[in-house]
């Protein structure tokens, strides 16, 4: 089974799916404060389920994507936060697309990925996360993001290494890298943009460091 | 006729052959198409992923770009084509800290979207000097080239008709199915394989259900997902085609088996078959 | 003594729109004193309920509580149906409005047509039948359902050959009355009356165009008006249940409820009011028409807010076996080499997608005001709501914003038969109170013929229905009228095919009349809904009407 418990001390009253807590005391001003970071109007959906069906990876999450619409309007941040759903979102945005009430719920998804990101808290889904952040510093390093440079070093990632070595996939990857490159999908060099500096000015604002 | 054009980080890479057959493609079809100067990457999914700022500037360094040149932006990676209506649109909507100055009234065509238009049909139709033998296909839109329609203007989100057309104007048969446009994972792999894994395996099942020969994408990730993903022994797999690809197929006259050679599942057998490639 | 007071006020009453609501408002205006014009787009008044084959919460026959009506909106002397018509221009004030009625050709003689079929028969141009949804077709020339009224058939102008392209003319040629008149011209007629009520009825917002759920992709995706057209005795497959693909019994059978309703982001976020119910009860008659068949309902919430709704609901769960499932559902997947479709829902125990396949998925869709009411609302300037709806007030629930039209029925909002009849009757008061001075002026009355004195001997007539194939489908008709005919006393004995019907009513007054008969017996359906019809015709042929019995012979035997 795919679905990951959370992580934490069982609490007294569980959830019978996910065994999350189901007595928390909400952040009273999260909902307010999601709306209008987001402009979505959280309020309007009537909990029909629509999205969780259409959703490709529900089974992977441990928030189905109706609940992070429920969870968000009864302000349960942590739960929220702390979630495997908002790595494993794919973006697919047929939840969005299909709501009846036009409430963006990728969207919602993507700003609490946000949110988690820049907080101070282990993703739920580590590698998921790490790749994200991987491929960003790729992209300031050339300008533009090489597939193999981007593997490469995402898998001398300590962590993920030792995770490759012993469940086997590293000789999996380099077996499909060598395919790859046999076949000229691989381009060796990254190219560098002229451009470089002004992108890792932009980067280096994002971060809120001096230039 | 010209247009700007953003090939997209993964056209240099896993998609050149991609991005030749598209060369070959626009050159036949007249039209000229203007790389867009020192592009950078769009962000993908990481970007909006980390930092929706980041996620409208990278995208906006490009369209300012463009606009310099006053060309609208042709792009054949769905994601990078819905990366910058995304930041046009967010654009248009208010303004955001970034250094760059777009002119959000470019037009930013997805490619399938541009050459299914009724006028740039009649003219592939007339291009054609190989139809494609009624090769049985069945067309693979994937996600970020539909969905949202907010973003990407395809309000038949569920059953687009772009690569179906353009298939049917060189000649291949086009099989209607319902996964379209399911997810194929995307990036997902990389870090949760067996979710690519199933999501893609499924949808080679369901094409090879509808008695198919062949795939046809045009996101370079779907075709990598497709191309590459490990089936069950003794699973069949179809080959997986960029639409481009069977566009040149049917426009040029001398057919090159060293055109296929990027796929992982070898497209030769059946195109033999079909006579469509010498042996 | 006519009535002379106020030259000015016309009591004449214009209602627009022939279905149930326009039907019982015309009805009741005609019964009270006033004189009606009944306009008709199509070729026969009926509408909507005329589709249908059972309604909720009786599982009434539509047809048969709907025919009595059509047949006394027929022979009513006070009410004019115009047919093939449509308002096209209302000037005046209330008590007094000039209107303009523009009357497209039907090609065929009203006067001469006996409805005979031969037209029909030899037509070689065949269309998909919007009566049934398009599953199944009709000629160019046609009658638009078995009991239309007025009971006359017409030309389709654009698939008609001689009429597009001046080829065949086989209609004229076999037509034994020469009632077919190519000819024929539009017509306009200027009409003066004191009273308009708007009742134009509602349309299925599904339309091939938005495709929901694979509609008019995949061909065993159907609206709820095909289904309905489906189970119905005089539909598509004769009553039964096939999937269009391949003509086979569909076992599974799904529901989607709210589709194209509640809505926000297709700008349609009203409720529809009726689909929860019409699914439940055509899936109720889907598990009659078949036991070993699966039902099951899609739905978000089931809003059952009428009298006995409630209990309909739960009869369906727990004595029909109906399986509700509440999940919205995304999208409908082909199944391609059995044209079967998946629904897949996520199923919170199992913590993965589950797929379900269905021989057939039924999509109860929401309604929209008819096609033509948007361009007739502009054209009179009453104003309406964001969704094309007739806009009324709480206090004034059948005034539009135009003094003197009102308004009924699913014009007003999405309703169902008991509310649209309710309706039409506050419609047709309101009506006639703006015209009251003007009662019984225009109308002329009813003559009863003076009953005949009785003959010593009884002369018995005995007509036994075929009720279509509902009795004779199970009761040998031919057998059951010469048994007749043994019986003491049976001066004469007849069958009809529908004897309900108008054309076979004034054929039993002559019979009647003719055969000097002084007892009837009619072995048909329901004494409940349809004795007072047949005694209206003994009266008109001047027997005493209560010496008639009906022979409930669809109830007792078939």
């Amino acid at each position: 089974m795919a679905n990951r418990q959370p992580s934490g001390p069982k609490p007294a009253v569980a959830d019978q799916f996910t065994g999350r807590r189901l007595i928390e005391r909400g952040h009273s001003r999260f909902l307010e404060h999601t709306q209008n970071a987001t402009g979505i109007d959280i309020g309007a959906c009537y909990q029909c389920e629509r999205c969780t069906n259409a959703c490709p990876v529900a089974r992977y999450m441990d928030i189905k994507p109706h609940q992070v619409i429920r969870y968000t309007q009864l302000g349960w941040r942590e739960a929220l936060i702390h979630s495997t759903t908002i790595w494993v979102c794919l973006s697919c945005e047929m939840c969005t697309t299909y709501c009846p009430n036009a409430v963006d719920v990728a969207g919602l998804i993507n700003h609490l990925r946000n949110t988690a990101a820049r907080l101070p808290i282990r993703p739920a889904e580590k590698e998921l996360a790490q790749f994200h952040q991987i491929f960003l510093e790729e992209l300031r390093r050339f300008g533009r993001v090489n597939e193999l440079w981007l593997m490469a070093t995402f898998n001398r990632r300590p962590d993920i290494l030792k995770k490759k070595l012993k469940d086997g996939s590293l000789k999996e990857d380099l077996s499909l890298g060598f395919n790859l490159w046999r076949r000229g999908r691989l381009k060796l060099l990254p190219h560098r943009s002229r451009g470089i500096g002004e992108i890792r000015k932009l980067y280096r604002h994002r971060h809120g460091e001096s230039d | 006729m010209a247009l700007s054009f953003y090939p997209g980080c993964s056209l240099e890479g896993m998609a050149n052959d991609y991005a030749r057959s598209i060369t070959a493609v626009f050159e036949d079809l007249g039209i000229d198409l203007v790389e867009i100067d020192d592009w950078s990457c769009c962000g993908s999914t990481a970007a909006h992923s980390l930092d929706e700022t980041m996620s409208v500037a990278l995208p906006a360094r490009n369209l300012a770009a463009a606009g310099e040149m006053g060309l609208d932006i042709v792009s054949p990676c769905a994601m990078c084509f819905n990366r910058l209506r995304y930041a046009q649109l967010m654009l248009k909507r208010g303004s955001f800290d970034i250094p760059w100055q777009v002119d959000t009234g470019l037009a930013v065509h997805d490619m399938t979207r541009f050459l299914a238009a009724p006028d740039m049909l009649a003219q592939i139709r007339k291009r054609v000097v190989r139809p494609l033998a009624n090769l049985k296909t069945v067309c693979y839109y994937g996600c970020q080239m539909v969905r949202p329609p907010s973003i990407t203007g395809h309000t038949d989100f569920e059953n687009p008709q772009t690569l179906d057309a353009i298939m049917g104007a060189v000649g291949a048969q086009v099989k209607d199915w319902s996964y379209k446009s399911t997810c194929c994972g995307a990036s997902i792999g990389i870090g949760r394989r067996e979710i690519r894994d199933t999501l893609t395996n499924r949808i080679l099942d369901k094409a090879a259900h509808t008695g198919a020969e062949a795939i046809v994408v045009s996101c370079p990730l779907c075709q990598a997902n497709l191309d590459t993903v490990p089936r069950r022994p003794g699973a069949g797999r179809l080959p997986v085609f960029y639409f481009t690809e069977l566009m040149r197929l049917a426009f040029r006259p001398a057919a090159e088996a060293g055109w296929f050679r990027a796929h992982l599942t070898n497209p030769l057998p059946l195109l033999n078959t079909k006579g469509l490639v010498a042996a | 003594m006519k009535n002379t007071a106020h030259p000015h006020i016309s009591g004449k009453a214009l209602v627009v729109g022939g279905g149930i609501g326009g039907i019982q408002c015309a009805l009741d205006l005609a019964d009270t004193g006033f004189y009606v014009y009944l306009l008709e787009k199509s070729a026969s008044v009926g509408g909507t309920m005329a589709r249908l084959d059972k309604t909720f919460p009786t599982n009434d026959c539509s047809t048969c509580m709907i025919s009595p009506k059509l047949v006394q909106v027929a022979r009513h002397r006070n009410i004019e149906i115009l047919t093939l018509s449509r308002l096209a221009a209302l000037n005046g004030e209330p008590g007094n409005f000039r209107v303009q009625i523009e009357k497209q050709p039907r090609y065929v003689d009203q006067e001469k047509c006996i409805a005979c079929g031969a037209c029909a028969q030899k037509c070689p141009q065949k269309v998909p039948d919007p009566f049934n949804g398009g599953l199944s077709m009709r000629k160019a020339a046609y009658l638009t359902f078995p009991q239309a009224v007025p009971l006359k058939y017409a030309i389709d102008a654009q698939n008609c050959l001689y009429l597009t392209r001046g080829k065949c003319g086989l209609c004229r040629r076999i037509c034994p009355t020469r009632a077919i008149a190519y000819d024929q011209q539009p017509e306009t007629l200027e009409l003066t009356v004191g009273a308009v009520v708007l009742c134009t009825g509602f349309e299925l917002a599904l339309t091939r165009q938005n495709g929901e759920y694979g509609y008019d992709r995949y061909r065993n995706v159907v609206s709820s008006l095909q289904y309905e057209r489906m189970l119905s005795a005089t539909g598509p497959y004769g009553g039964h249940v096939r999937r269009p693909s391949d003509g086979r019994t569909p076992h599974r059978v799904a529901w989607i409820q709210c589709v194209l309703s509640r809505d926000p982001s297709r700008n349609r976020p009203f409720c529809s009011a009726v689909c929860c119910m019409h699914a439940a009860k055509q899936a109720v008659l889907t598990r009659q028409h078949d036991p070993d068949s699966q039902a099951t309902i899609y739905f978000m919430d089931v809003r059952a807010h009428g009298k006995g709704f409630d209990d309909y609901i739960e009869r369906a769960r727990a004595h029909y076996g109906v399986h509700y499932k509440r999940s919205m559902i995304s999208q409908v997947y082909l199944e391609p080499d059995s044209e079967a479709l998946i629904i897949e829902t996520f199923d919170h125990h199992l913590n993965r997608k589950v797929e379900e396949t269905y021989d057939l998925v039924v999509l109860s869709s929401g309604f929209k005001p008819s096609e033509a009411f948007g361009d007739l609302a502009k054209r009179l300037e009453i104003d309406t709501n964001p969704y094309g709806f007739a806009l009324t007030d709480f206090q004034h629930p059948v005034h539009t914003s135009r003094p003197g039209v009102f308004v009924c029925g699913a014009t007003e909002t999405p309703k169902d038969i008991p509310e649209t009849v309710i309706q039409a009757g506050a419609a047709a008061a309101e009506a006639a109170a703006l015209v009251h001075p003007a009662r019984h002026r225009d109308v002329t009355s009813e003559t009863t013929p003076p009953e005949r004195a009785l003959d010593a001997e009884p002369r018995i007539g005995v007509f036994v229905c075929h009720c279509g194939s509902n009795i004779a489908g199970v009761v040998d008709i031919e057998k059951t009228v010469a048994y007749a005919k043994t019986l003491p006393h049976v001066a004469y004995a007849d069958h009809f095919l529908f004897s309900c019907s108008n054309d076979t009513l004034q054929k039993m007054e002559a019979l009647i009349r003719d055969k000097r008969l002084n007892r009837i017996v009619v072995a048909a359906c329901s004494p409940r809904t349809h004795e007072p019809l047949f005694q209206s015709v003994l009266q008109k042929a001047g027997v005493n009407p209560y010496l008639f019995e009906l022979a409930s012979i669809r109830d007792q035997c078939s």
